[in-house]
């Protein structure tokens, strides 16, 4: 089991990821609060792709596009286009916002 | 004496934020403000602009203070030691923060407040750190001079608590339930809140300042008086690490001549 879970991280995290976004957007009752919170999720998966820059990505692409498609499975209220560019304006922000210096965090 | 005089001077010279940290702090206080007064836009159910702004305001209010205190008294003691402490944010934990403040609203009615901001990043001035045991930078001193923040937001809110004796309203109940929070969220051991910093640099401090730390936030919340939660906070604080020491930490160590 644990060989198996050092090769296969990543599929097991995207799928950890797909049910907690999945969770996450059912449980919220408005479309309001589930842009904001994809809007917030994308800026997660900014600073994740952030700190993945010139390192090995494709795995954490692969967990960030796992969440994505678990939120939009979920959600029921609101536009699902909306969201997925939400996502994409909140990754790219926040990517924006690390990598020119504006934001700079500490994770350790 | 000299050593006032010299942590005086120190402070003169070193005492700044840089423009990165001042960044840093705005974000956090914006989304810590907008967080504890999420619930507060609008009486009851209804939304009103106005009544949210002026709680959002009173709320942004609430948290410079707390945080600049807090920060202060960090660098303060840094400076003492002979560091230069930096606020960095912690992106993640901010975000984390937003979306479990969301989640709460709409499942509970009733707003988490999860506060975990950030923490600070300690560099030796040179020069300064000659002639002390480890020139560069050591575990233990980190984790003390981290610590101090949690407890100068527990002396807030002992000061805001007295104050409310006479001056009672809202804005004073959430400054008091804002910095117990505050310090009980930063004294947990998760990188890069405070408490880990203490955690991987004196288990045992750790121990006695965690239970002082929570025993004063129930104890500060509950209706008695500020000496006698003080008072027991400290006995808890010595009860939790004593057994602690007992029932766990003797058996990790049992010295180096068994």
């Amino acid at each position: 089991m644990a060989v198996k879970y050092m090769y296969n991280w990543a599929e097991y995290f995207f799928f950890i990821l797909l049910i907690i976004g999945f969770l996450l957007s059912l449980l919220t009752p408005s479309a309001v609060l589930s842009y904001a919170l994809i809007f917030c999720l994308g800026m997660m998966g900014g600073r994740l792709m952030f700190e993945r820059k010139n390192k090995l990505q494709f795995p954490y692409y692969l967990m960030i596009i796992g969440l994505l498609i678990g939120y939009l499975l979920g959600a029921y209220y609101g536009n699902r286009n909306i969201m997925l560019i939400l996502f994409i304006i909140g990754a790219f922000l926040s990517y924006y916002l690390h990598d020119s210096g504006i934001i700079r965090d500490v994770r350790y | 004496m000299g050593e006032l005089v010299d942590l005086k001077a120190k402070i003169k010279k070193y005492f700044k934020f840089s423009p990165t940290e001042v960044r840093s702090i705005i974000i956090s206080i914006i989304v810590l403000a907008f967080i504890i007064s999420f619930a507060d836009w609008g009486p009851g159910e209804e939304v009103d602009l106005w009544y949210g702004f002026i709680n959002l305001i009173n709320s942004i209010l609430v948290v410079t203070i707390s945080l600049l205190i807090h920060l202060s008294v960090k660098k303060i003691f840094a400076l003492q030691m002979n560091y230069r402490a930096e606020y960095n944010l912690w992106t993640f934990g901010l975000l984390g923060c937003l979306v479990l403040a969301f989640i709460s609203t709409a499942l509970f009615k009733n707003t988490w407040w999860v506060l975990a901001a950030g923490g600070v990043m300690l560099q030796h001035i040179a020069g300064h750190r000659l002639g002390h045991y480890r020139y560069d930078i050591s575990y233990y001193e980190t984790g003390w001079i981290s610590i101090t923040g949690p407890i100068a937001n527990i002396i807030l809110a002992v000061f805001f608590k007295g104050m409310s004796a006479f001056f009672y309203n809202s804005l004073i109940v959430k400054a008091i339930t804002f910095n117990l929070l505050f310090a009980l969220y930063n004294a947990l051991p998760i990188p890069p809140l405070d408490g880990s910093r203490m955690f991987f640099g004196d288990r045992l401090s750790y121990v006695m300042t965690f239970s002082f730390i929570v025993a004063a936030v129930i104890l500060l919340w509950i209706d008695i008086p500020i000496w006698i939660a003080l008072a027991g906070s400290v006995l808890l604080a010595l009860v939790g690490w004593l057994l602690y020491y007992i029932f766990l930490e003797k058996g990790f160590w049992q010295g180096p001549y068994p």
